[in-house]
């Protein structure tokens, strides 16, 4: 499989924290039981960096993951992008963050039945222009979407829908749309683990790929050890708290 | 039909600018993935399809039945319109009023009046040939005057639909209608045959009979039956002559008249033309003693002069004519003889010819109404279809709308997808509707037909709807708002579900099993 060789989008030896987060809780209510799953998490992604967080099923990494791309509100503490609270921005630039800024892969793919793969490739632009816009940019937009497709090695696929495909193929399909809009920061929810050994590892080489060659800035949860320590840094979340782990731990 | 032909033009005009002003609007607006989507799911998810007949068969069952109802009302004013004139003196007692000709000439000196009729109404006991008798209401016409203030003369047949309708002559090249008897009938034969002790029967004067009166109708294929041997026909008519001081019938003299049908008179208006007949104004007046007398009072020997009394004077106004405007100059015309005419509930009165027939015209308005409301109650069940069947497609589609918010979509752009998507479904399912709705009122009387010979089933009673043929035409403005109603109980149908979809957790939804 080749790799997704676009220009760098930010140097790859960049310090600068992206995101941070700061004393971070949040809480589920179960019936009259409450649970809380994240205990002041303090976390900070650098850019150009691909962070993993590793834990176990039920530790809250994926609550942590949804909190960070801002697809959910924390009960306490505060999220940083770019030093700007994702909490106190308006609901539509979060929105539009989510759109511009961050790609989402997640475990079970999450890609929609009715669109074909160049559809649900280009759902990011879609989304962000109207009807009218998107006359004058379609063109490009395709363009794009052809060719991260046949980075990825979808270019047979481009017309098929997410029924007609297999575990692997779909995750790539959600990976081209993750980056499509050329995100920032790329988050990735168990993106192996709903797949095989051989794909998973094949899944996990297109998103080191990224990392190294374009500098993405990529966190990834996994409770797979092996897969997390693929990353420049691990951490584990362990009852609600995210600890250092050492490579080859 | 050709006004019907270019109503449904303006009709479909209007609701296609219509429906791409809201679709221009939407589509500026609106983000091409939602649209991507709307599109995607009219076309895969079948049962947005149900909500799709519904909304076109809810369209259809409101243009149909605002459209014939509408039809009623109008041809029931325009044969009103037509039969009464714009303005009516009219006495309210069967005595009538004094003093028409000169009222007459001082209202046609007024520069609003086209021309001023005098005609008398009352009752009456016809026999034709030997059947038996039945009471009938007689209207007494001066022909040649009362043709320039109403329609009655496009509602005889012999004498304007036969040579107009059936041998395509214009209407200019029509003699002008009479009660003159038949060239091409042999009066003497028929009484020879028929009344052989008959005298002076070439005299008689002509009748004109309403359709209804002599069986003339259509049968269940639509063919006009029941005219034969009607110039044969004789009658007569034995009327009631009411004079003003009289409080009973006692003291009335009947006065009989023999006359020969000379046409038949088809008005449309079932009431009319089921109980109505024609007479010269001048024999009826005579009869119901309604001329001009001289008597002389039997103790002085002074002699009085009665002077000839009429029922009504039908008057035709100038076109662009305020009618309220020359209402108000006619009464002062009458208030000089009858200065009554001023109360409100006095023996004679000034109408619009609306006011005229209030009664009849308030009655099928209301009907209009009621079934309008009926027909609109039955609507919300659709818009409740609406709403039950986006509210499944939501729940349905729960994680799609996860996934779409978790690729940067706001929760307007949620909301827009279902809005668009009822939106869609209300556009298609109106046009749809309209199209169907328009072939239906089209050939609503040749669908009524084929139902008469196939089932025997006749559904549009004459006798109940006062017209023999079914309103087939739309009416633009009606047919504009029922579309746009249409659309917007699509859309408010997809409203709450639209809502819950935008208020929708993202992760909730992507989690949603």
């Amino acid at each position: 499989m080749s790799q997704v060789t676009q220009q760098p989008i930010v140097p790859s030896q960049n310090t600068t924290p992206i995101l941070r987060a700061k004393s971070v809780s949040k809480t589920y209510r179960m019936g009259d039981s409450t649970l809380q799953v994240l205990k002041s998490v303090d976390l900070s992604v650098k850019t150009g960096e691909f962070l993993a967080i590793e834990g176990r099923s039920g530790s809250g990494k994926s609550t942590l993951l949804h909190l960070l791309g801002a697809l959910d509100g924390a009960d306490g503490g505060s999220i940083e992008y770019n030093g700007q609270d994702i909490a106190r921005i308006p609901a539509a630039e979060r929105s539009r963050l989510r759109n511009q800024q961050f790609g989402f892969v997640f475990q079970f793919y999450h890609l929609l039945p009715e669109l074909n793969v160049i559809e649900n490739t280009l759902l990011g632009p879609m989304i962000e222009f109207s009807w009218w816009a998107w006359r004058q940019k379609r063109a490009t937009y395709r363009e794009r979407a052809a060719d991260i497709l046949k980075q990825l090695g979808m270019d047979h696929r481009m017309r098929h829908r997410p029924n007609q495909l297999s575990g692997g193929e779909r995750q790539r399909v959600a990976i081209a749309r993750a980056l499509m809009n050329q995100p920032k920061v790329l988050f990735a929810d168990e993106p192996t683990g709903n797949l095989d050994a051989e794909t998973g590892r094949q899944i996990m080489t297109v998103l080191e790929g990224l990392h190294r060659e374009r500098g993405q800035t990529i966190v990834m949860v996994t409770h797979d050890r092996q897969i997390a320590h693929r990353a420049d840094r691990v951490l584990v979340l362990k009852d609600g708290r995210l600890a250092n782990a050492e490579k080859g731990d | 039909m050709n006004s019907g032909f270019d109503n449904y033009v303006v009709v479909l005009i209007g609701a296609i600018v219509l429906a791409l002003i809201v679709f221009g609007v939407a589509i500026f607006n609106g983000r091409q993935a939602s649209w991507s989507l709307v599109l995607k799911y009219l076309r895969k998810r079948r049962i947005a399809w149900v909500s799709l007949v519904a909304v076109m068969l809810c369209t259809t069952m409101v243009l149909v039945v605002i459209s014939i109802m509408g039809g009623w009302l109008r041809m029931f004013k325009e044969s009103f319109h037509g039969l009464g004139g714009d303005l009516i003196v009219d006495s309210r007692s069967l005595s009538g009023f004094a003093h028409y000709d000169e009222m007459i000439e001082r209202i046609e000196a007024l520069p609003e009046v086209a021309a001023a009729a005098p005609t008398i109404q009352t009752f009456g006991l016809l026999k034709i040939n030997n059947q038996r008798p039945g009471a009938v209401q007689v209207m007494g016409y001066q022909m040649d005057r009362i043709t320039k203030v109403n329609d009655f003369r496009k509602s005889l047949y012999r004498q304007y639909q036969e040579p107009v309708d059936e041998e395509k002559k214009k209407p200019e090249e029509v003699a002008p209608p009479s009660f003159a008897l038949v060239p091409d009938v042999d009066y003497d034969e028929i009484a020879k045959f028929r009344m052989p002790k008959a005298k002076n029967y070439k005299n008689w004067p002509g009748m004109i009979v309403g359709a209804g009166v002599v069986g003339i109708g259509k049968d269940k294929t639509g063919k006009v039956t029941g005219r034969e041997g009607l110039l044969d026909a004789s009658a007569r008519l034995e009327v009631l002559g009411i004079k003003e001081d009289m409080t009973s019938l006692q003291g009335a003299t009947p006065t009989p008249n023999f006359y020969w049908i000379v046409d038949d008179s088809r008005t449309q208006l079932w009431q009319f033309d089921a109980k109505t007949v024609y007479v010269p104004f001048d024999i009826l007046q005579k009869d119901l003693g309604m001329h001009r007398r001289e008597l002389e009072n039997p103790d002085t020997k002074e002699k009085i002069v009665e002077p000839a009394r009429t029922s009504s004077i039908n008057i035709k106004v100038k076109p662009g004519t305020d009618l309220l405007k020359a209402k108000e100059k006619v009464i002062q015309v009458v208030a000089e003889w009858y200065p009554m005419v001023l109360e409100p509930d006095g023996p004679i009165g000034v109408e619009t010819w609306e006011e005229s027939n209030a009664t009849w015209i308030g009655a099928v308005e209301k009907e209009k109404g009621l079934v309008t409301f009926l027909f609109a109650m039955i609507s919300i069940v659709a818009i409740f279809l609406i709403f039950c069947i986006f509210y499944m497609i939501v729940v349905e589609k729960t994680k799609d709308i996860g996934i779409i918010k978790s690729v940067g979509s706001s929760s307007t752009g949620v909301a827009g997808i279902f809005l668009g998507y009822g939106l869609a479904i209300g556009i298609v399912g109106s046009m749809m509707g309209l199209l169907l709705g328009w072939l239906i009122v089209r050939y609503i009387n040749e669908i009524h037909t084929w139902l008469g010979k196939t089932t025997g089933l006749i559904i549009w009673n004459p006798e109940v709807y006062a017209f023999d043929t079914i309103p087939n035409t739309m009416n633009p403005h009606e047919v504009f708002w029922i579309v746009v109603i249409a659309i917007a109980s699509s859309v408010l149908g997809a409203l709450v579900p639209a809502i819950r979809a935008a208020r929708m957790n993202p992760v909730e939804a992507l989690r949603w099993e």
